[in-house]
Formats: C-alpha cells, structure tokens, sequence
C-alpha cells in the first residue's frame, strides 16, 4: 500500500486501486470535481485488455446514460467495453490518446483518463458507486476467480 | 561499404509483440540485409558484456522495441549507444489493423505478415543511414 | 520449510544464436504445456529496466534461468537485482550432454529444434518439482 494506493500483489503483477475515487462494479473510476466528473478505466481493466491500440471517444455533446457503452479501447486481445457509470453529457475527451493510447495502460488513473462529462442525476447515480475500499475487495475476487479459470500467470 | 547496423529487439517473453520484435530482427539480419545488418544479445548488454557495450558504442544501432515499454531503447540509451532508430510494433500494428497476431511461442500468419512489414521499414531506414552515410 | 506454489522462470532469449531461441521456446513450453499453474515468466529485458513486479516477484519467489550459453545473462541478471537462483540452465550444456549438435536455425526451429526445447522444458519441469517438493 502506498500513500495514494491499494496495492493487491499476485504474482508478478501489481494492481492499483487509487484512494481518492469512487468505482464502479464494471471497473470504470469516476472523479467528481467542480467542472463535471472525470471518468477512466481501473488498473486492474487495463491489465486484464492488454496494450491499448485504438482508443474510441465519444463526440462531444453526446448524451449516455449510465450502464451505456461510452468509449471503447481495442487492444490485441479483444475489444474492452467502458461502462459510463453516469447518466451524462460529454464535455471533452482526451485529446492525447488518439496519438498515445498507451497512456491508458501506463497511468490509468492519471494522464489516461478517458472523458470528462456533465452528469445529469449525480446524487441518484452515486448509489452506484463504491468506495476505493469497496472496489479493492470486488478487485480480489474478480482476479482470484480469472486464477480460477485459467490457472495460469495471465490475469 | 559502411559497418554493419545493429538491429536490437527486446524478445519480449510475455507478449506477441516480442515475438514479432525477434522475428523482423532476424528478417532483416537474416535475408534482407545480410551483408549490412547484424543483431546482438539485449542480455548481453544488460549485464553489461564488454565486447557487446563496445559495439554498440561504435556502430549505428537500431532498438526494435514489442510495446511502448521500450525496453531495448531504454537499454540502449542508458549505454550511450550509437541509436539511429527505434521502432515499436505496437506502432505498426496500428497502422495495420486487419492483422491480428495473437500467438506468442510460434508466431501465427498475422504475426509473421506484421513481422515482415516492419522488417521492410527498419531496411529503408538502414538504406537512408548508409545513403546519408556515403554522401556525408 | 517453505513449499512455494509458483515459481519464475527466467530465458535469456538470445538472439545471436539457436541456444537462445531454444531457450525462449523452452520457457513457453513450460507456461503454455508443462507447468501452466506453477509458472510465472519474467520477462528479461522488462526486469533488466526496472519493473517493480517482475523484480519482487523475482525477489520473494524461486527462481530458474534458463540461458543459452555459458554467459548466463538471465542468471547474471537475476543473482545482480534481485537475489540468488534456486537453479540454472544453461541450453550449449545440455546440448552436448545429448549430443545435439547445431539443431536448428536460430530464426525458426527445425523439427529438431522443436525436439530439444521439448527436452529441454522437461529439464526445466523437473528442476520446478524438485524446487515444489524440496521448497527453496
């Protein structure tokens, strides 16, 4: 554990839970600020996808609703879909990723965050979400049942 | 005729891209550019073998890196070698998004097409060194 | 006495010779075919630039290097930043044990090629059961 982060060790593989933010079961994180709330894939996400090859953003402007698909990455195992844990209005993506999607994968919690929206029905949505403490424990459970599965060293 | 280039992969273990790394390596030292290209251990230089620092300090080197990790330019760089290139496959998988390698031990065709298109980059790129080279 | 239930295994994947591709392809064996659940790769080249995990992992956990010449760069590497191998491997040593000689391409392994890092994956999954049964 560090100052900013759970740390869950498996293996050779360290997973990151961020203090500070609130998540969702569909491992999406959400930091709410003052201009909206600022939205991006968890650690333990960009691990299971793989090296982020195509970033796909929604447009500015475009309304999602919670439990939609809004922003998709394409990495060389499969397609990771990103739930938006808001009802929401896109307000800006990250311009960077178009160029470095593997930010995504590099700082998941940092300079890879994905869009920053407008919610629409914050307090009824943040039912939703769980505390980092909350996430952690969802986190081990989903890794120890991928151990499950394949027994093998990949998560 | 110029020194041979040094084509450095990071034969990543875990992933495809490393594989694909090793592979176009060998592409170029192996067929395309038998004569003006050469490849070196990335073991050998990390555990510091003297003949090996010695020869990437004197000839052109080329880092053909699997994934933004890097880890033969960093390598590279932190030995103060002769870096005229590098280049991911992550990068020109991108730029190829029909190909879809998904094997690591034995590359798959996709793995082997990717391969090959680098392969084909790194070689212009060592036809421009040795051109720039001769006119210098 | 401590039972580990994983072990990392650790291949020099040189490029410059058939030894190092052997054992590169040994290595895969063992995490694709042979030891699936007790195998955990570390990647060299990722190990060699720092990586937080592959280092723990390689401090805390056994480990076995596998390299292709008497050099040993993967054990070198691993004895310098993280602590000492529970076993080494060296591929040339094997080879002539069993009287193998150049097996293979280095580029892409022969059916024999095939053959001896299929020995030499079992070599290796005997050293891991000796180190899960006896412990560190």
């Amino acid at each position: 554990m560090t100052e900013d982060f759970y740390q869950e060790v498996v293996d050779k593989f360290i997973f990151k839970v961020k203090k500070d933010l609130l998540y969702t079961e569909n491992d999406v994180w959400v930091k709410i600020r003052s201009d909206g709330s600022l939205i991006g894939i968890t650690d333990f996400l960009q691990k299971r996808g793989g090296d982020a090859i195509f970033v796909e953003l929604p447009q500015k402007g475009k309304t999602v609703r919670r439990g939609e698909e809004i922003s998709s990455l394409e990495t060389i195992k499969a397609v990771v879909s990103v739930i938006s844990p808001l009802d929401c209005v896109v307000a800006e993506v990250n311009p960077t990723l178009n160029d470095k999607p593997e930010l995504i994968n590099e700082d998941p919690y940092g300079d890879g965050w994905l869009v920053l929206v407008s919610p629409s029905h914050l307090e009824e949505d943040r039912q939703y979400l769980m505390t980092a403490e909350k996430y952690l424990e969802l986190m081990k459970s989903k890794i120890e049942d991928e151990r499950g599965k394949s027994g093998k060293e990949e998560v | 005729m110029s020194d041979p280039i040094l084509i450095i992969p990071c034969s990543g273990i875990g992933k495809s891209f490393g594989s694909i790394s090793r592979e176009a390596a060998y592409c170029v030292v192996d067929e395309l550019k038998k004569t003006q290209a050469d490849t070196l251990c990335l073991s050998l230089l990390v555990m510091g073998d003297e003949d090996a620092i010695r020869s990437v300090k004197s000839h052109r080197c080329i880092a053909v890196d699997g994934c933004p990790n890097e880890c033969s330019k960093k390598n590279l760089e932190l030995l103060t070698a002769k870096l005229a290139a590098n280049y991911r496959v992550v990068d020109t998988l991108r730029q190829n998004r029909n190909l879809r390698p998904s094997a690591v031990t034995f590359l798959d065709e996709d793995g082997r097409k990717l391969a090959r298109i680098l392969a084909e980059k790194i070689v212009s790129k060592i036809d421009e060194l040795n051109h720039r080279g001769s006119v210098s | 006495m401590n039972i580990p239930s994983k072990i990392g295994v650790v291949s020099c994947s040189g490029e410059c010779c058939v030894e190092g591709t052997i054992s590169r392809i040994a290595t895969r064996l063992i995490l694709e075919k042979l030891r699936p659940d007790n195998t955990v790769t570390i990647c060299l080249p990722l190990f060699s630039i720092g990586e937080k995990g592959e280092r723990m992992f390689a401090r805390y956990f056994p480990t076995i290097a596998i390299d292709g010449c008497d050099k040993r760069c993967a054990k070198n590497a691993i004895e310098k930043y993280s602590g000492k191998t529970a076993c080494s491997i060296v591929v040339s040593d094997l080879l002539e044990k069993w009287g193998i000689e150049n097996p293979s391409p280095r580029r892409e392994l022969s059916k024999e090629g095939v053959e001896a890092a299929t020995k030499v994956a079992e070599e290796i999954a005997a050293a891991m059961d000796d180190i899960l049964t006896r412990g560190r």
